[in-house]
Parts: C-alpha cells; structure tokens; sequence
C-alpha cells in the first residue's frame, strides 16, 4: 500500500474504468475471475497489442487497465485478501507473456520524452498530473516485481520457475544492455540534476529497493551466502548466526537522568565480570576530552514528553505485519516484547569476542618491546623470552581470533599485485552483485550522492525551501486543499510520503553495502568512500538529531484510505478526530525500520575507520545518540551502543562517569573486542 | 618546591577522625554484604605480589592507572545519587569526613560536598597520570624519585572514594546487584596498597570492620 499515495487514490477508480470498459465491450456480462486461464491470456495478450499504438491517450487507458489488472480487480473482489490474491495471481499471469518487456520499453520511452521534461521545467509548480504515465507505469513494473519476489508455501512450480526467471532477466543484461536497476539509478540522477523534476521518485525508490532485493537478495539471503562463502574459503564458521541473536535480546532502559522512574527499579543491571587479560604494556594513558560534562539539552524537556506519551510506548514494541503493508514483509525485523515487569538477564554475554589477527600481532609486539627490546614484524608464534602469562593471553586471543571475508580478499589481492605474471587474471564469478557493480562503477559517486541528496531532503528536520530538488511533486495534488480536513490529509500524505523515501533510500543503501562487501571488500570501501564524501556522516547524524521518540510513533497513515482497503470497504466519513487519532498501531514500523538501517549504514562506513570515528566525536554525536536510546528496542540500541562504543575512548572520564548505565548497556549488549580498551581511554 | 608538596601531602590537615568508634547497625549490615564477592578462582593476595623479573614502579603505575579507571566506573555507578544535597559533605560516616587540599583555589583544606570532592579528586589525579614526568609512557624513561609518595597520595584519596561509596551509597550498589563487582575491586585494591605499603593502617580504618571476620 505504501506504493500508492492518498493523493492517488481517484484514480484507483479511473483504472478500473478503463479497464472495464474495454474489457465488456470484449467480454461482456462475465467478470474477470470467472474467465479460464486460456481466456486470460487471450485477453491480456489483446491488452499488450494495444500498448503499440501511437496515440499516448490510448496506450496510457490500455495501461491503466493492465495497471487495474496488476492491482487484483478490487471492482470484482469482497475483502483485502481476494484482492491481494488476484494481483498476486494476475501478476505472474502478466509477466508470463512479457508484459514487462513491453512496460520496459515504454518507460524508456518516457524517459526520453524531452517534451514532457521541458514542459515540466517550464511549470511554477509541479503536481500528480506531471507524472501520471510514468506512475502507471511504474506501478505496474513494481507490482509484478515484488509480487514475483515473494515466496510463498503454495506456489505452484510454474510460478517458481517464472521467479527465477524474471530474477535472471532483471540481474543479467541481454546484449549490451544494462541491468534494470541501472535505469532507475540514472532516473534518480537525473532527477537530481534538475532535469526531470516530473519523475516520481517515491516510486522511482521503492521499485529500485525491491528489484534490488529480488536481484542481490535480501538479508537471510545475504547471510546464507556469507556463511557458504566462508566454507569455500576454508574459514571456520561465525561463531553465532547474527539474525537469529539480534531476534533474543532484549532492550535497556535508556539512561535516565531522573531517579524516579519505574522501569528503574524493574530493570535491575547485574553487571558481569568478563576476566579481562592483564597484559602489561607500558602505560597507557587517556585522553582527556572531557568536552561532555554539559547537560543534554533536552533533559528538561523528558518530564513533559514522558507525560504525553501513551503508555503504550514504553510498554513494548511488537513489530506487528500489517497484512495490508506487503511492502513491509522484510526480513530482519525482531518481534520483541518486553514484560516490563519481569526483565530476566541471559547468562552469559550475547556475542562471542571476537580478536583481529592485527591485534595478535600488536599485542605481541608490544610485549616484545618491553620485555626483549626488539620487534619481530608480523610474527606470531615466536614466544621466546616472553614470561608465561603472555603466553597464556596469545593462547586466548588466539582462541578467540576471526578471520574474516574481507580479510581473505585483502591477502589476496595484496598476492595478486605482487605476482602479476606468474597469477594472472583473477577469476571473478558472474554474480548479480558483480554484474550491478560493474555497470554502476561509472557513475557511482553520482548515484550516491543523488541519493543523499534526496535522503536529506525527506528527513523530517529538513525545510523544503532550500532543497533545489521538489521530492513532494507526486504527491502534491493539482489543486492546492480548500478546506481543512483536506489540508490535514494531505499533511499526512506528505508525510508518510517522505517516510517511505526515507525508507527506501535507507533499505538499499544498507542492502548495497552489505552485498557489495561481500563481494569483495575493496568494492565495498570504493561505495563507501564516496557517500563519506558525499556526508552522508553528517546527514545521518542530523537524521538523528530530531525528536526520535515522535518519529518512531509517528502516525501519518490513514488506514482506511490504505490500499486495498480502500477499494473493498466502504470508506467511512473521514472527520478532522479520526485523522488525527491515526490508527491503532503503537509506533511506526515504517520509522523505526528506517532508523535502524541508517544507524547500521552509520556503523558500517565508521567501523575500524580512525578518521571517521573522529568525526563522530567532533560532530558531537553522543548526546544525540544517547537520545536514540530512549527507544526500546533492542536491535536499534545495538547498533547506537556499537557507535557510541567506538567513541567512549574518546570522550573522557567525565562523560564517563556520568553515563555509567550507557557504559553497562554497551557492555552487556555489544561484541568484546579482547584487548579493546573502549572503557579506559587512550 | 619540597615544602609546597609537604602542604599537598598534609594528612593531618585534610583528614580528621572526628570522635571514637561507635559501632552501628550500619556496619554490621555493609559487613555482611562484603562477603558478597566475585569467585573468580583467583587469590587477589597472590596476584598483587610483584613478579618476578618486573620493575616495581611499573608494577605499581599500572595497578594505579587501572585502579584510577576502575574506581572512576564505580563512583560514576552512583553518581546520580551523589548530589549536594544528599551528600554535603565529604564523609565516611558520622565518623570520618574529609576536606579538600591543592596548590590551586584550595590552599587551606576545605569541606566540600562530595561530588564537588570527586570531581576535583578524579581531576587532580588524572593530571598526575598524564603528566610525563611522573607517569613516563616511554618504556626507556625512568620514573621521578618522589614517585612513591605521589603514588601514595593518589591511592589515599581513591581510598576515600571507596568509603564515601560504601558507607553512603551502597545501599544503591546492592539495588543494582553490583556488590560483587565492587567488593572484588576493593579487596583489590586493598591487598595491593597492603603488599607495598601504599596506605597507613590510619588511614584505612574506616573500612576495617568491613573485613572483619569476614576470612579474606
């Protein structure tokens, strides 16, 4: 439903007008589910030829009818799920006889029309009407693509045959062609150049985040394909399945300033002692930045948000999938629900610690230094003249050391570069994933930073007068709202529409970098690089330094007028209450998913970076982050802890006396590094 | 210069004994929860000793930086609860109260709240470990003959931390289940400033009855 906006909403009716009135003048007095498979066909292989003709009106009235039937023939259907099954069923049925083929050319088509691009620019003011071929277009493509994707228990073999088919289409280019999502890539670009400002990008997004899952694969996927990888490279298996930890543990109350708080009491922090190894290097000392003794600013304002917030807040957050929402259907998200009342604390710590061989080797090193005088490089078996507790610390960091992907690819690399002649060629496996970078590598720094650029101008705390790009253009109907209720919906139609942008970008950013790491870490780090440089630290911080609590229970989505309810349910009177008491649901999914990807992208492009861990610090980035925490929900504190984590060093004494329940928090929740000196300081 | 540092390390000026022991349910009770204590399989007594083949002043510097980055943890555990109005002074009980002496704003020994004591206490030490001359980083450096009476000074006044911890705040230790943690850390820290002389038994006797007959 996120696909269509509320905006869009007349002209649900306008397909199905036009699908129906071609299709009784063809079949008349029988409805769409009553026709036999060979009749379907027939008919929509009718549809398709009418595509051919010149005339844009009529080839946009066979598309809307091809668009009605992708959308599941609401007219003829009684609830949602009917709705949600024909689509699904006349999805497979469309792509079956190359409906997506001949929607491919007609968008490149539109693409290309310079006239409604140069009509566009001459506009004051960009609405729907703008757009309306591309979004019907688009629409079509993004219904076939993510009700293909999806796999479900009873599909017949033919429908999975007809996946892989359509996978192997969208990820491998025919000819010289490019990959699909290179398309929609140069569509975001261009959109940024300022020279499409008509094309929907909230479509434009969302098809390219999913034809990006369907292709790369999504993250249960992604760790599968880890975990074979490792196997083929002779690596010992991780030591825990990540997903599967992430889904058990449970939230930390945020810190509080305050010392009545009832969750205080309730959530009692037993604080184990991990033996830490006492090695003895020569003195380490800490850094005194103690530049965080102040106050976070909006301490003042928690008594008054505490009071307005429901109950319902910080009573748990259940991810719950709304049925309507397929959109939603991502893996990765933990369900959790935290009794208040009776927190239990796992035994042991949630993650196994983890040791680099480069901490083996400095950690030898400095030993040698103080004990013998000299160094031996890389060498990490010579123990000679070494007293026996470093002995036993090697044999533990030993134990515990992990090697991983990246680390292979690095070696081999270096291997490569020093035996040109003698290795030759390396052999790059054909992957979807190597296919995509390949074709993207051209253009990357400007697909990122189009993409931040639109990022930037979705978040919430941006003000639309700046941006030089109009995200909102197909959202905004024509006519501008006269009365208030119709202002207030479109307030809320604007908003969720920034939300799914926001979602979006966030989704195939982080599925980007995830894939492309695994494909090999240096592609991984060119993509990286350039959203560094494009700020994306910056933004992502900036993201954050907003109310995250109203955020997260932000309610800008009208249930009723959500597809398909809409078309199957008489559509009660919508009063200016009703849109305000928003729906049931006790936070948004949509928001909170969205802020876990961005902190995850966030960790990703700073970990084990020096630079960009400083940049943390000199944004001041620990109040804001600590500020997320108040958030509960276990899999976004994580991943706020691991970056405060690599900051805390840095911070001084003071931020962390004062803080001592984040420190716990990071303690009990994040990986040990053996040796990492995260709580002392420099 | 000798003379100023005598004013620093002035005992009798910044520690006052206020009247005669005077056992209290109190005690008995922090006495009880000391037996609380993390069982690591390791015997603190042994682990303190110097070995073989080590410098002393290294062994000493590490355990006093460690020990500096430990207590700092543990005080900031309860530090919310430390406020100037539930702590206006810096004291070890009815007992025991201590006052604040440097060569800066507090020439004479002032009574000051207990955050106000901490604050300044983890600064001043924090200062004598980052100053080079004092704490060397370098392994070749040498360590300042005055070494040992600096050193001293600082674990007296981390000592402090802990009575002020103890007889005030435990209460909320016990609330947050760390009373483990923390009498392990003090057992610590006591057994090390016991095996070179690090404390006078003076000043140690606010805690004493913790131990007593608690077999450590």
């Amino acid at each position: 439903s996120e696909l269509f906006s509320y905006t869009e909403e007349p002209e649900l009716s306008h397909n199905r007008r036009c699908f129906e009135e071609d299709f009784h003048t063809q079949v008349p007095n029988r409805r769409w589910l009553e026709l036999a498979r060979a009749q379907q066909k027939a008919y929509v292989m009718r549809l398709l030829d009418g595509l051919e003709v010149v005339n844009r009106d009529k080839r946009l009235r066979v598309a809307r009818a091809i668009l009605y039937l992708a959308q599941g023939v609401f007219g003829d259907c009684d609830n949602e799920g009917d709705v949600l099954h024909w689509s699904r069923h006349n999805s497979f049925l469309l792509y079956q006889l190359g409906t997506f083929s001949a929607f491919l050319e007609l968008l490149n088509m539109e693409i290309e029309n310079s006239q409604a691009c140069s009509s566009a620019l001459r506009k004051p003011a960009i609405s729907l009407a703008d757009s309306t071929e591309l979004r019907v277009l688009l629409s079509v493509m993004y219904l076939l693509v993510e009700n293909i994707r999806v796999e479900q228990e009873t599909d017949p073999p033919e429908w999975k045959s007809c996946r892989e088919t359509f996978r192997m289409e969208l990820s491998f280019p025919v000819h010289t062609e490019e990959p699909f999502a290179l398309l929609l890539f140069t569509m975001v670009t261009k959109f940024c150049s300022g020279h499409a400002p008509h094309f929907p990008m909230k479509k434009v997004l969302l098809l390219l985040w999913k034809v990006l899952l369907f292709t790369l694969g999504g993250f249960e996927e992604l760790q599968a394909m880890k975990v074979r990888r490792r196997e083929e490279l002779g690596l010992p298996p991780l030591p825990e399945d990540s997903i599967q930890v992430v889904r058990g543990m449970r939230a930390a109350s945020p810190p509080t300033y305050t010392i009545e708080l009832v969750e205080q009491q309730q959530q009692q922090q037993q604080q184990q002692k991990q033996r830490s190894h006492r090695s003895r290097r020569p003195l380490m000392k800490q850094d005194s930045l103690d530049i965080y003794n102040e106050r976070d600013p909006f301490k003042n304002d928690e008594g008054g948000v505490d009071e307005e917030e429901n109950d319902d807040v910080d009573s748990g957050m259940e991810g719950e999938l709304d049925l309507m929402e397929r959109d939603t259907i991502i893996p990765v998200m933990p369900a959790q629900r935290l009794p208040i009342d009776r927190v239990s604390f796992p035994k042991g710590l949630p993650w196994a610690p983890k040791v680099r061989q480069k901490d083996i080797e400095h950690f030898l090193e400095a030993s040698r230094n103080k004990f013998i005088g000299f160094t031996l490089g890389q060498d990490t078996e010579t123990l000679i003249g070494l007293p026996r507790p470093i002995h036993e610390s090697v044999k533990t960091l030993k134990q515990h050391k992990y090697v991983s992907i990246s680390d292979v690819q690095i070696k081999n690399e270096e291997e490569l570069e020093k035996c040109p002649m003698s290795l030759g060629e390396e052999e790059v496996q054909e992957t979807p994933c190597e296919v995509l970078y390949r074709a993207m590598l051209y253009n990357l720094p400007q697909y990122m930073i189009a993409l931040l650029k639109i990022l930037l101008a979705a978040a919430p705390t941006s003000k639309a007068k700046t941006d030089s790009i109009n995200i909102l253009a197909d959202v905004l109907p024509e006519e501008m709202p006269i009365t208030v209720l119709q202002s207030m919906k479109l307030g809320i139609d604007v908003n969720r529409h920034k939300e799914i942008i926001v979602k979006s970008i966030s989704a195939l950013l982080l599925l980007l970098l995830k894939h492309f790491k695994l494909n090999h870490i240096y592609q991984f780090e060119y993509v990286s690089q350039h959203l560094v440089f494009a700020n994306c630290i910056p933004l992502i911080l900036k993201f954050f330094n907003q109310n995250i609590m109203s955020y997260i229970t932000a309610k800008n989505s009208i249930s009723v007028l959500d597809y398909p309810h809409c078309t199957v349910c008489d559509l009660p009177e919508l009063t200016a209450e009703s849109l305000e008491a928003g729906d049931n649901n006790q936070f948004c999914w949509r928001n909170l998913f969205s802020c876990i990807n961005l902190l995850r992208i966030l960790n990703k492009l700073t970990k084990w970076k020096h630079s960009r861990t400083m940049m943390l610090v000199v944004f001041k980035s620990a109040p804001i982050l600590k500020r997320a925490l108040k958030v509960k929900q276990a899999m976004m504190q994580l991943y706020v802890l691991k970056l405060l984590k690599i900051q805390t060093k840095y911070l001084g004494r003071q931020w962390r006396k004062s803080n001592m329940k984040t420190m716990s928090a990071i303690y009990q929740k994040v990986r040990h590094r053996m040796n990492d000196d995260w709580a002392y300081g420099n | 210069m000798s003379h100023a540092l005598k004013q620093v390390f002035n005992k009798d000026k910044t520690f006052r004994p206020k009247r005669k022991f005077e056992p209290g349910t109190q005690r008995f009770e922090l006495h009880k929860k000391a037996q609380a204590s993390l069982n690591a399989g390791l015997d603190l007594k042994v682990a303190v000793q110097l070995p073989p083949g080590e410098e002393q002043n290294d062994w000493v510097a590490v355990h006093v930086v460690d020990f500096f980055n430990r207590i700092n943890l543990i005080y900031g555990t309860i530090s919310d609860y430390c406020t100037e109005q539930s702590c206006p002074v810096m004291s070890g009980g009815p007992k025991y109260e201590y006052r604040w002496q440097d060569e800066h704003k507090y020439r004479r020994p002032t009574a000051l709240s207990a955050p106000q004591y901490m604050n300044l206490l983890m600064d001043w030490i924090e200062v004598q470990i980052n100053n080079e001359d004092i704490f060397p980083t370098n392994v070749g450096t040498p360590f300042p003959k005055n070494f040992l009476p600096v050193v001293k000074k600082i674990l007296s006044r981390l000592f402090r931390v802990f009575v002020h911890v103890y007889i005030h705040h435990f209460d909320r230790i016990t609330q947050m289940g760390s009373e483990a943690h923390v009498n392990t850390c003090y057992k610590h820290f006591y057994y090390f400033v016991k095996e070179f002389n690090l404390i006078d038994t003076k000043e140690l006797e606010p805690l004493v009855s913790v131990w007593v007959g608690s077999g450590t």
